[in-house]
């Protein structure tokens, strides 16, 4: 506030708190005093004081939206009686009700208004709804009545008993073994779905938390071509960790394509519930949203055997072909699955045969991808070094053998490094050493190879730049630094033998190119946990 | 059934304190912070009133401000100013939240196809026209420019419906500061807004090509 804005408004306020008008003009007078800049300030604030009528006098309201509820006299909803509120989130309210017509007791969803964009949306969800009216299997919830009362769209369905698996596995109540119990679930739901996708209808969101489990032991699939349809905006978690998280979900739904959803999606879901009563958690779980976002995208989930032991080598196959990145990967089809977990309960062979060496060997670097990249650039190095020298031996024996030395122990400082990330306590440190020992074999091959004055120094801003996928700034400044450093010795070496030939600036601009690619990915690095950050911090309802 | 209502607070005791504490510091990121869990705390908590109370009531946010207040973990104990900045910070996420709010209602305005206007967990309003209410938005950041003491006195009063005596007390100021810095604070933002609703559209207006 500059001080003439100062002055005016001290004016103003005291002004302001004359009510006489004369009173107030006196005071005007005397304060202003020949100044008719600040007078024509406060009097264009004094009329707008004037003019403003109510303007801001009445604050601001939180507005309850109206539904129907029981307990306040609206018990009545069409033909419906509601007895109690079983569950209320975001999109709706479930009721337990009594449909006086006939009689029954159902189960009845209300979709809050404005949960759809347009009359389009409207449309859609009717006809799913419908289609899936139509479904008839006794694993499927199935839909009594879709329709519209009072602005409020709704559908029934029996009111059953019960939990869903998500309660169930929460409660602690849920005991794996040896997943027998779990395959025998999965495979009845997997039959159920297969019914759906017969009659064209895809489920799109099947997770635990839409499967009920009756006291009868029977597994009942809700919500079929619905959930998704409803914008499930309103989760009320706040935590961001179970409920906003694509566990359950297939990459390429994740990958928000929705038009790639399809039966396989399906099977991808089924996969991961299967995983999840198997293990008591969803395939991956990560501290934030983004994180596991990006595991679905490219991580591999940890073996089930790992987690519970007790789970036998075929289940674990079954589990991992429908978790398979690719659709085309994963079964054909939701029968196919639920007949390889019914032979696996008979004791039969399995369809599906164990994963290939090659798939393994990807699946490895999902995994480790730190330790992969460099195994395979190791052994691509190894050929290369080992062919050239036998068709044409440019270095000595000697020099020969200390380069293979190098690129051998380069691998297994990798191989210990990717065991001493596992660890928590010593992870941090471990990849400092590792990020700091690329470039210390680097500079250690080239000079027992006396390689120099070669375009071999190009590999220094490689290596910066694929320090990158640490994500870590101050990894990335170790590359650097070490690049430099090992620059630096590759130089006082080359002085002292013989001297060198190359002009000084060519270093001084090699140098710059290090630094500069150093900064330029820790630029980006930064600039990408920004955004995780900005992300995470959203309110749910943005993402 | 499928759908469940949590209620887990955003962040946990230490977490709201030491950003009160940090903010005491003078560090502007921990008032950035602080706001996105108010935000998510005031969604929380107007979206659990609509499951406990009666529908169609209407409740005035400071209402909700003592529960966020608790909910928190802050206690009986603070006093200023740690709920100065609390209460500082639960006007911006209003005004947000609001804004955001008529923000959208415009934008499916123009869309044309749609007549019921989204309507989200509880929906917050405001006694204005949504036009005006962006205008006011607009008009409150060049305010908080020149008089940040002012801005933040009409987010208590407006945006979380303070009385003129509690926020005076909040404050930590006398009831005719308050008085006169409110008088103010209406007078600017009344004048900002016709000048920009005004000025700008009488020139366009002369533009226009004829019929």
């Amino acid at each position: 506030m500059n001080p003439h804005q100062l002055q005016a408004k001290t004016v103003f306020e005291e002004a302001s708190g004359l009510a006489d008008a004369g009173e107030r003009r006196a005071y005007l007078d005397g304060a202003c005093a020949g100044d008719t800049a600040l007078r024509q300030e406060v009097e264009s604030l004094m009329r707008a004081y004037e003019g403003s009528g109510s303007f801001l006098q009445t604050p601001v309201v939180i507005a309850l939206p109206q539904l129907p509820l029981p307990g306040t006299g609206e018990h009545h909803f069409g033909d419906y009686e509601l007895l109690e509120e079983i569950a209320r989130g975001g999109m709706g309210v479930v009721y337990k009700a009594r449909q006086v017509s006939l009689n029954r007791v159902v189960a009845i969803k209300m979709i809050l208004s404005g949960q759809f964009a347009s009359e389009d949306e409207v449309n859609r969800f009717r006809s799913e709804a419908q289609a899936a009216a139509s479904l008839n299997h006794r694993n499927i919830v199935e839909i009594y009545e879709v329709g519209e009362h009072a602005g409020h769209h709704y559908y029934s369905m029996p009111f059953l008993e019960g939990r869903n698996l998500a309660q169930l596995v929460e409660s602690g109540q849920w005991r794996p073994g040896d997943g027998t119990e779990a395959a025998r679930l999965v495979a009845k739901i997997a039959r159920a779905v297969q019914c759906a996708h017969d009659a064209g209808i895809v489920h799109r969101d099947l997770k635990p938390g839409n499967v009920m489990l009756g006291p009868d032991g029977e597994p009942r699939v809700t919500d079929f071509g619905l959930a998704k349809r409803v914008r499930d905006k309103g989760q009320l978690t706040l935590t961001g960790h179970w409920m906003g998280t694509p566990s359950f979900m297939a990459p390429e739904q994740a990958r928000g394509r929705s038009g790639q959803c399809s039966r396989a999606t399906d099977i991808y879901s089924l996969g991961a519930v299967l995983y999840y009563l198997l293990t008591g958690r969803p395939p991956f779980v990560a501290d934030s949203a983004l994180d596991a976002l990006l595991l679905v995208l490219e991580g591999e989930a940890v073996l089930p055997r790992r987690i519970n032991p007790l789970v036998s080598g075929p289940l674990e196959h079954i589990c991992l072909r429908c978790l398979e990145k690719r659709p085309e990967d994963r079964y054909a089809s939701a029968g196919e699955l639920a007949t390889d977990l019914e032979r696996f309960l008979k004791g039969d062979s399995l369809t599906v045969h164990p994963q290939a060496i090659g798939r393994r060997f990807e699946a490895w670097g999902r995994r480790q991808p730190a330790l992969v990249a460099r195994f395979c650039t190791v052994l691509l190095c190894l050929g290369i070094v080992v062919t050239a020298y036998q068709l044409h031996p440019y270095e000595t024996p000697i020099q020969h053998q200390g380069v293979i030395l190098v690129l051998v122990s380069w691998l297994v400082i990798s191989f210990l490094c990717q065991w001493g990330l596992a660890s928590d306590r010593h992870a941090t440190w471990v990849r400092f050493v590792w990020s700091g020992a690329d470039p210390a074999a680097l500079t250690a091959i080239l000079l027992i190879a006396q390689a120099f004055s070669s375009p071999l120094v190009i590999l220094y801003p490689t290596l910066v730049a694929a320090s990158g996928f640490w994500f870590r700034v101050s990894l990335v400044a170790t590359t650097t630094v070490m690049s430099l450093l090992g620059y630096l010795v590759l130089l006082l070496q080359a002085k002292r033998p013989h001297a060198d030939s190359m002009p000084f600036h060519w270093h001084l601009l090699a140098f710059v190119a290090i630094i500069v690619t150093g900064l330029t990915i820790a630029y980006l690095v930064n600039r990408v946990s920004a955004l995780t950050r900005f992300y995470e911090r959203r309110p749910p309802a943005e993402r | 059934m499928t759908t469940k209502a949590e209620s887990a607070p955003v962040a946990g005791t230490g977490e709201i304190t030491r950003l009160l504490e940090e903010m005491r510091e003078g560090d502007p990121e921990a008032a950035e912070e602080l706001l996105s869990h108010v935000y998510h705390e005031l969604r929380t908590l107007a979206a659990a009133r609509m499951a406990h109370e009666a529908p169609g009531q209407t409740l005035q946010p400071t209402a909700l401000v003592h529960e966020a207040w608790l909910r928190l973990g802050l206690g009986e104990g603070a006093r200023f100013p740690s709920r100065a900045y609390f209460f500082a910070a639960v006007g911006e996420a209003m005004r947000r939240i609001l804004v955001e709010v008529a923000r959208r209602k415009q934008r499916l305005k123009r869309g044309g196809d749609m007549q019921r206007v989204e309507l989200e967990l509880a929906e917050f309003a405001a006694p204005m026209p949504d036009d005006e209410l962006l205008a006011v938005d607009e008009a409150l950041d060049r305010l908080s420019q020149t008089d940040a003491r002012a801005a933040e006195l009409v987010k208590l009063c407006y945006f979380v419906g303070l009385t003129q005596e509690q926020a005076a007390k909040e404050l930590g100021v006398s009831i005719s500061t308050v008085e006169r810095r409110w008088a103010y604070a209406r007078a600017w933002l009344f004048r900002e807004i016709r000048k920009w609703q005004v000025a700008p559209e009488a020139p366009s207006a002369t533009r226009l090509p004829p019929p």
